[in-house]
């Protein structure tokens, strides 16, 4: 039997529990064995598994109210990987116990929550693409087993799931022999050659190439950029990829242009209508994978 | 975590055994301790003897075993040995979460079975500590079924001790609640209760041969409360009247005057008697029977009686187990009444001739002859419980001619038969003589061996008079130490407030609490009111300190609020997973992002540290509501501006 009341900003569930059942079945019975014999012992049984059946609403309500959390999704979330989503959870008042954590249909249990816990919830996406994770459970069957109480919170949280990654370093090698005829000396930024000059920070840059001194005094991070030393361009396209399924094509080049991105190429991609020119570093791993994902 | 779970439930199983242990046989006890012991030390292994559906098999076959051996006069016993064996072959058999919660009501099954059998307040010892150790032992199975074996460190024990402490300390109040405003029945809906054993009780015959075990036996019959009045030095309890002679036996003549209904107060009518008047509350013990004790002369009482001519007072039904009542009593050794029948003056022709031989020199007017025979009893026989009657004896003739000892029965009946064979209209009544005085709770207690049968004779234009020819028993010790006394009291509140706890109480509570705004004359209904009074108060400062407490909270939570509602306005809005300072970091507008972080800072303090609100949160709501409105007029200039434009 479950139980839905909605509120403004979650909808709670009661759902009673074969034990809870149970319970009330037994209660109705010493309820009418009491009432049958007159017996005030009996009445004092009745009396106690009443109090106790209350008590434990009163507690299990009690021990989901004011619990406080945060989801904060992983940077990077691919097809059919683990994302780990950080779940911070306090409670505000006292301390919970026995709580499950449930999002996107993964649940993780929390012995007992106190002023600051942190659990990491590893969610398997089977599509790409932008996805709205709605749904976040807190329950518990806390203290006796007999209902279970669950809040549901819509999070209207926004993501996106970027293509399947797989290992493709042999294929990073035949990309290597093409480039072994003639480098392409290349006019783009890197990390290696001298000096270019500052821009933005933007999220994962690496840390050693933050220049402090600027940062400090513009009240904002920003990161030097160099020339590159040689410049290896690879603009993938539809003729690299070998696979004939279009979701596994996808995934292909978001691995291969991973791949190369991270061997430091400089990688840009061509495929149906999507043109992204190419360059290094993690934006433009990020830029590829998203419009990847989205295609 | 499973080890904690299986001793558990051992212990929860041991405690049961040795609730019931008195009330099963001490060998199947012995043989269930002995087994319990075996299976912790199996458990704790983790060795599994029965494996599949075998312990299915052996539960259903005892079940059948044991149920065919139920019938009506030993309906309960064959279902405790059932149980016992059942939660016995939980212990041999796998275990998983289920088969905890199983074992757990099987004990719980036998813990309420035992109700049926006892009404002792070690009764509620047994369920107090069954359910703290059941309560903990829900709460770990909760954490069990929910993380499994794995969690649960040694110290954590502990922590779901003083988690499941709090669970059953706030338990007791509510069930304390719940038992006083549970709905009562005035009576059973199907089965009734059944007689509880007693050595003797008060019946409708009296056999003088019979009388010892009651007169040795030292339970309390009846403990008595004086609400209003003096008892006298030595109090007779008037019980029942026995008029017929027979065999060797008196009897009852059940001749039933009136019946009186159920009524705050009713007064038994007939002719008024002369003296004081004494209220007691009169708390019984099971075994009266319906008969209803009271101070010598009942005139009359706060619950459903019949009224038999004797004035012998009953319950409208029978009853057999506990009740307390009010009983309004005349202090008088006469009763004014008339009633007179051929019984009164029977005696078997064979014993007559001999007793009117044996006493014609005593032969007087009524009153006279009555009072000669009381000095010549009291001067000449001794009291003793310490005798015997050769068999083929008749009783009395021995008593009488050669043995003169002997108990107030034969004392009581000696002298009526006497007065019997000179026609004067004599009857025996059956009750109780005096009571010892209970300084903890000002209560007296009347025991079993104070049992006692007095003779009242009717005394032309003056009516029945009381005579006791039984001269004093040498009583041993009087006095109760103070433990018993303690002792006695705390039965006498658990029989008061919770074995005797009916439907009448329940009234009783509803009518207190409307009379207790009316002014009373009796003493004992100011005595009642003061308490009544005592109570709203206790209530009312309960309520006043839950109420501050709660104000307090609401100060906190209603300051931060206000200001949520405040900030709404501007359609800002904090989500549930969000942190207040997660939240104000939010918000752009700089002047309400400013003051709304100090109310947030603020709101911190007194929820995690220990600052109290002094009240300037009120300045706080208000600059921000200004705030809010400025912010507010902007943006609309603004638009109004972009629109203009």
């Amino acid at each position: 039997m479950r139980f839905r009341f909605q509120f403004k900003d979650r909808t709670s569930y009661i759902k009673i529990n074969k034990w809870g059942t149970f319970y009330i079945l037994l209660t109705i019975a010493v309820g009418f064995a009491a009432t049958n014999t007159m017996n005030n012992l009996l009445y004092l049984v009745l009396a106690f598994l009443l109090s106790l059946m209350t008590v434990s609403g009163i507690v299990s309500r009690r021990n989901l109210r004011e619990i406080e959390f945060s989801v904060t999704p992983p940077p990077e979330i691919y097809k059919n990987k683990p994302a780990y989503f950080v779940v911070n959870i306090r409670s505000r008042r006292g301390k919970k116990f026995n709580i499950f954590v449930e999002l996107e249909g993964v649940r993780q249990g929390l012995q007992v929550i106190g002023k600051n816990e942190q659990l990491a919830i590893p969610v398997i996406f089977r599509k790409r693409g932008v996805r709205k994770i709605i749904n976040f459970k807190i329950s518990s069957s806390f203290p006796f087993s007999f209902f279970t109480r669950e809040e549901n919170f819509n999070l209207n949280l926004e993501i996106t799931v970027f293509p399947e990654i797989f290992d493709v370093s042999k294929r990073i090698k035949s990309f290597r022999e093409r480039f072994s005829s003639g480098e392409i000396e290349s006019q783009k930024p890197g990390t290696g050659g001298d000096f270019l000059g500052l821009r933005e920070y933007y999220d994962g840059d690496p840390v050693r190439l933050i220049h402090w001194k600027a940062s400090a005094r513009n009240d904002e991070l920003y990161t030097k950029i160099f020339l590159g030393p040689g410049w290896k361009e690879i603009i993938l396209s539809e003729d690299d990829l070998t696979e004939s399924d279009f979701e596994k094509r996808i995934d292909e080049m978001a691995s291969l242009a991973v791949s190369l991105l991270a061997s430091g190429y400089s990688v840009g991609i061509k495929m149906g209508e999507l043109n992204i020119p190419p360059d290094t570093g993690n934006l433009q791993k990020h830029k590829i994978l998203r419009e990847l994902a989205l295609l | 975590m499973m080890k904690i779970l299986i001793t558990e439930s051992i212990v929860l199983s041991f405690l049961t055994l040795i609730a019931i242990f008195p009330y099963i046989s001490p060998a199947v006890t012995v043989l269930f301790i002995l087994i319990y012991g075996l299976l912790l030390y199996n458990s704790l292994n983790g060795k599994v003897l029965l494996k599949g559906k075998i312990p299915n098999v052996i539960s259903i076959l005892l079940s059948i075993v044991f149920l065919s051996q139920i019938r009506m006069n030993n309906l309960v016993k064959p279902v405790m040995y059932l149980l016992l064996s059942l939660n016995a072959i939980k212990f041999l058999s796998d275990k998983k979460s289920k088969d905890f919660l199983q074992i757990l009501v099987l004990n719980f099954l036998i813990v309420t079975a035992i109700s049926t059998f006892t009404a002792d307040i070690s009764y509620l010892l047994l369920l107090l500590v069954f359910i703290a150790v059941a309560v903990n032992f829900l709460v770990n199975i909760n954490t069990f079924e929910s993380f499994g074996n794995q969690v649960f460190p040694s110290n954590d024990f502990l922590k779901s001790w003083k988690v499941s402490g709090k669970i059953f300390l706030v338990s007791i109040p509510l069930a304390v609640i719940f038992f006083y405003f549970l709905p009562r029945s005035g009576s059973a809906y199907f089965l009734g209760g059944g007689p509880v054993e007693r050595k003797i009780g008060f019946t409708n015959r009296i056999d003088i041969n019979n009388i010892e075990k009651l007169l040795r036996s030292k339970k309390v019959a009846f403990r008595v409360k004086v609400l209003r009045g003096k008892l006298p030095p030595l109090p007779y309890w008037r019980g029942k009247t026995y008029e017929i002679y027979r065999k060797g036996m008196w009897f009852h003549k059940k001749e039933a005057v009136g019946i009186f209904p159920i009524k705050r107060l009713a007064f038994i009518l007939g002719p008024k008697i002369k003296g004081d008047t004494v209220i007691q509350q009169i708390t019984m013990e099971p075994g009266s029977r319906g008969v209803i004790f009271g101070l010598d002369k009942p005139i009359g009482g706060n619950f459903p009686f019949r009224v038999y001519a004797t004035r012998s007072l009953n319950f409208k039904t029978d009853f057999y187990g506990r009740r307390n009542y009010k009983i309004y009593s005349v202090r008088s050794n006469f009763l004014p009444d008339t009633v007179r029948d051929q019984c009164l003056t029977y005696v078997p022709p064979s014993l007559k001739d001999t007793l009117v031989k044996l006493f014609k020199n005593v032969y007087d007017k009524p009153e006279k002859m009555a009072y000669k025979l009381v000095l010549y009893f009291r001067s000449r026989f001794k009291y003793s419980l310490n005798f015997s009657i050769p068999e083929g004896e008749n009783p009395v003739l021995y008593f009488l001619t050669k043995s003169r000892i002997g108990h107030c029965e034969l004392f009581a009946t000696s002298m009526a038969l006497i007065l019997r064979s000179f026609g004067i209209p004599t009857r025996l009544v059956g009750g109780y003589l005096g009571a010892i005085h209970s300084k903890i709770g000002n209560y007296y207690i009347v025991r079993e061996n104070d049992a006692h049968t007095w003779v009242e004779v009717y005394i032309p234009d003056k009516g029945w008079e009381k005579f006791d020819p039984s001269p004093p028993a040498p009583r041993k010790k009087r006095a109760l130490l103070n433990v018993s006394l303690l002792m006695d009291y705390v039965k006498l509140i658990w029989y008061n407030h919770v074995i005797n706890y009916d439907v009448y109480s329940q009234l009783g509570i509803i009518e207190s609490v409307s009379r207790g705004v009316r002014p009373s004359l009796y003493s004992h209904q100011i005595q009642s009111k003061r308490r009544f009074t005592g109570l709203i108060l206790i209530s009312l400062l309960i309520f006043v300190i839950l109420l501050l407490r709660l104000n307090k909270r609401l100060q906190q939570e209603t300051f931060y609020d206000k200001s949520l509602k405040i900030l709404k306005k501007l359609g800002l809005e904090k989500y549930p997973w969000e942190t207040p300072t997660e939240f104000q970091k939010r918000i752009e507008e700089e002047s309400v992002r400013e003051v709304f972080s100090k109310i947030t800072t603020l709101y911190l303090e007194v929820e995690f540290g220990k600052k109290e609100l002094h009240f300037n949160e009120k300045e706080l709501t208000d600059q921000l509501r200004e705030v809010v409105k400025r912010a507010k007029k902007e943006n609309k200039g603004d638009s109004g501006q972009n629109m203009g434009n």
